[in-house]
């Protein structure tokens, strides 16, 4: 039943599927090729800004349309559907229900991800993935910007309903015997985000609607020709997308919870503790937003009141180091590729976390804001801690999912590549901030030190863009040729593998 | 008194003595003599995060090292002792 | 629960040290927040894609910015387009432009020589290329600084309109991308004749050779610098070689045109 590859079917039979692996498996491929999409677009940036003066791209419109589509690309194509699909597969396994709650509407959402990504990357606008008016709506040249408008509308309709989906799954489809406080944590973070989606989006998707109207000169909501307001915008903006923040990181801490103690032969440490900073998270989470904006000339108090909620959503990412390392502690820990993307992600976690820290701190906002600094810190979370964890999870679900077995040397080449790659390019490019160089620049000053830098950046960012071309010969040809894998105990933990019948040990 | 709560409350007075400091700062007279280096305020701040943050980091980053080094599989210490074979009376 | 107890502690240094950041941070922003009594104002307006300046004894600049050392100033940054960041990276100034709102920030400059200027918010096209200078130059007494404050660049008071002998006309509403800009597009003189630029629009434009702000030889051959909206400028073509050049405007680089000289 969860074995999709192993037993040939049709292709039509995958894509009119409504079970959840089918859909997990669509989600699945859908992400997967958009983080490889969005990821070439970040090597064409690279290889532009490789020197100064003009390169590859044309001119500096296509440039910003190139930065644009990559944001939008890797956060609403790459991120969010890779959860969606991991959720899918695991979360009717994980409470033991025979599929999603409503399976029809699960394809539903799934199928809408296609046409919003079609129409964000027709479109290629140039508003830049925030979309601040009053750009976006009277210099930014549609039909791209209305484009990208519709395209993020139906995306996040998509999560929308995905959101249902998951808590209607997880609150009343688990199965009777299984309460609800020995819940996988993977399956308390999909619940987690599912409400964080519910309560952020529609601040969103109303914004768009009104940058639309807007666009049109029927209304002026963040036109200040109009007595409009463009700071409007942004508080609409980020009160949805910093709990975004949150709703792509928790699925990473969710399958985090579930590999490190498969791999370190030893149960979580502090299941409620990692329950409670859910919990903690995904409220406080939202009483941070406007640190985004600590440029855009907000009176004192009001800076301090969003400096101090977003201190206050630390200690619960705190607490999930605390719990990830303390049951690591007295295990045997086993070094399969998956637990090295867990634990490279672990490794950068501190680092993306402090770097969170110090751009909140007031006055440093005045040397980071809008820098290569962000670039560098808001790419460590979602390459280095996301991503990595992500693609962690991948190998770790292949077996599961096709039956057979990576390339484990190749995985392993993977890791130490991608892991060593994040940190030139990232840590670079936070050294580049503190040079004062902005970013979304096409071109920039020939300084010495900007040159250097950001060749070392370009480099890494090759490396870690040839090893993720190696993952996907690795998972093509696994999935085709690849040894059969042991379904009980793929990785030889000595612990079951998903199998939602059997659940009896090993002996 | 447990002694759950006497760290507790031990680290509650650890937290307030550090927020003393913030709210003496915030209520003290606020006018600085003279014209402040805006750049040299702001740097200095800068610096004083970063010794702290790769104190932190190289505590946490260390301990997490130390942790995936000491727990693999392969350390000596960590190699599974054969348990004795059936009918030894062991 | 002794399980439980190390996490706690474990909590509790973490809570601390967050406490520390935020009043040292809280600390150092309270002081920055307070803007000397004295501080003089300058006006800084964010355009696509230039800075212009006025300060308080009415004296205008475009992408240039004098300001005297040890001397407060306080700057009133607005916006008449989209956003934009002013910053000057070397003095960890940086407050967004935005249009319909006044943000404020102050700082003294207590080094001499030139900075660089930017804009960090995305503002469309040229983003990369608003630059402006900023030069900071040794304090005058306070008499003196009355006349002397005004810098080069201001124009003369009564200039009566230059004449040229062929008219190069920056048509209005040139600044937006796709419309009419330059006026002839190709212009051709003969070596030794004066080109008057007449600027029509409401905008500032230049006519620099080069193919654009990536060009490292720009505005080497010929560069009128700035021109505002209304006034004119002229290009002498005695010391060009005959031959065909491009050129464009520093601050819409999308404004291209040709000047052949025979």
């Amino acid at each position: 039943m969860v074995l999709e590859v192993k037993k040939p079917r049709p292709l039509w039979e995958i894509i009119f599927s409504t079970h959840h692996t089918d859909i997990g498996l669509l989600y699945i491929i859908f992400s997967v090729t958009f983080l490889m999409m969005g990821g070439a677009l970040a090597l064409a940036i690279r290889a532009e800004l490789f020197l100064p003066g003009q390169q590859i791209i044309p001119d500096p419109a296509t440039f910003h349309r190139f930065f644009t589509v990559h944001g939008t690309t890797m956060l609403f194509l790459w991120a969010i559907p890779f959860a969606a699909g991991i959720g899918n597969y695991l979360i009717p396994i994980l409470v033991r229900y025979k599929d999603m709650a409503w399976p029809k509407l699960n394809a539903v959402a799934f199928w809408m991800l296609p046409v919003g990504a079609g129409m964000v990357w027709l479109g290629f606008a140039d508003l830049g993935w925030t979309a601040y008016p009053p750009y976006s709506i009277i210099r930014a040249p549609g039909p791209a910007a209305e484009l990208w408008i519709f395209g993020l509308k139906i995306l996040g309709l998509s999560s929308i309903l995905g959101s249902i989906n998951f808590v209607v799954t997880i609150l009343r489809c688990k199965h009777p015997d299984l309460p609800i406080m020995k819940m996988s944590l993977f399956a308390w973070s999909i619940l987690a985000i599912s409400f964080m989606q519910l309560v952020a989006i529609p601040t969103f998707a109303a914004a768009l609607i009104m940058t639309y109207t807007d666009r049109l000169g029927i209304s002026g909501f963040f036109n200040p020709a109009l007595g409009g307001d463009p700071i409007a915008y942004q508080h609409l903006f980020w009160f949805t997308f910093h709990p975004e923040v949150y709703i792509f990181l928790l699925p990473g801490v969710g399958m985090l919870y579930e590999m490190i103690p498969k791999f370190s032969r030893k149960p979580i440490y502090s299941y409620q503790s990692g329950v409670i900073a859910f919990m903690l998270l995904s409220t406080i989470g939202f009483a941070s937003w406007a640190h985004h904006m600590l440029a855009v000339g907000m009176s004192f108090t009001e800076k301090t009141v969003f400096m101090v909620g977003t201190l206050a959503a630390v200690p619960a990412s705190a607490m999930h180091v605390f719990n990830w390392i303390a049951t690591m502690w007295g295990g045997r820990i086993k070094f399969a590729a998956p637990m090295l993307f867990g634990i490279g992600a672990i490794l950068l976690f501190f680092a993306s976390g402090a770097g969170g820290v110090v751009n909140t701190a007031l006055p440093l906002d005045f040397i980071t804001h809008d820098s290569y600094w962000v670039v560098g810190h808001f790419h460590l979370i979602l390459m280095g801690t996301v991503s990595l964890t992500f693609t962690g999870f991948l190998y770790y679900m292949f077996p599961l999912i096709t039956g057979r077995m990576y390339n484990e040397k190749l995985a392993k080449i993977h890791f130490v590549a991608a892991f060593t790659g994040i940190i030139v390019v990232f840590m670079t490019q936070h050294l580049l901030g503190l040079y004062g160089m902005p970013r979304r620049y096409f071109d920039y000053v020939p300084l010495e030190e900007w040159i250097m830098m950001n060749q070392i950046a370009s480099t890494g960012a090759w490396v870690v863009g040839a090893s993720y071309l190696l993952m996907i010969y690795n998972l093509l040809r696994s999935s085709a040729k690849g040894v059969f894998a042991n379904m009980r105990d793929p990785f030889n933990i000595g612990e079951i593998y998903y199998d939602y019948r059997r659940r009896e040990p090993i002996h | 008194m447990q002694p759950k709560n006497v760290i507790l409350l031990g680290v509650l007075a650890l937290m307030s003595i550090f927020s003393l400091n913030f709210l003496i700062q915030a209520f003290a007279e606020t006018t600085p003599e003279g014209y402040v280096i805006r750049q040299e305020l702001v740097w200095g701040l800068f610096y004083e995060m970063m010794v702290a943050a790769f104190i932190v980091g190289a505590v946490v980053n260390g301990i997490v090292i130390y942790v995936i080094w000491r727990y693999r599989e392969s350390h000596k210490r960590n190699r599974i002792v054969e348990p004795p074979a059936e009918g030894t009376g062991a | 629960m002794g399980h439980a107890t190390i996490e706690w502690v474990y909590v509790g240094a973490v809570s601390a040290l967050l406490i520390w950041v935020g009043a040292a941070a809280w600390d150092v922003e309270r002081v920055l927040e307070h803007v000397p009594a004295d501080a003089q104002t300058i006006k800084v307006i964010g355009q696509q894609w230039f800075w212009s300046f006025e300060h308080s004894d009415g004296t205008k600049e475009i992408n240039e910015l004098h300001v005297q050392k040890d001397t407060p100033y306080r700057f009133e940054i607005t916006s008449l387009d989209v956003n934009h960041n002013f910053n000057v990276p070397d003095f960890t100034i940086l407050m967004d432009a935005v249009p319909g709102r006044i943000n404020t920030l102050w700082s003294q400059f207590d080094q001499e020589g030139v900075y660089l200027i930017q804009c960090r918010e995305y503002c469309g096209y040229s983003h990369y290329n608003m630059k402006a200078q900023l030069f900071v130059e040794p304090k005058l007494e306070t008499a003196a600084a009355e006349t002397a404050a005004a810098p080069a660049v201001a124009p003369a008071a009564e200039e009566q309109k230059p004449t040229g002998d062929v008219t190069l006309t920056i048509l209005e509403g040139a600044a937006t991308q796709g419309n009419p800009d330059y006026d002839p597009k190709e212009l051709s003189v003969k070596q030794g004749q004066t080109i008057l630029v007449d600027n029509v629009d409401a905008m500032p434009h230049t006519v620099t050779s080069g193919e654009g702000p990536s060009d490292t030889n720009s505005g080497k051959i010929f560069d009128t610098s700035i021109i505002n909206g209304g006034e004119s400028a002229i290009i002498d073509t005695a010391d060009i070689e005959p031959g065909t050049y491009n050129y464009y405007c520093s601050v819409h680089p999308y404004m291209t045109g040709t000047l052949k000289v025979e």
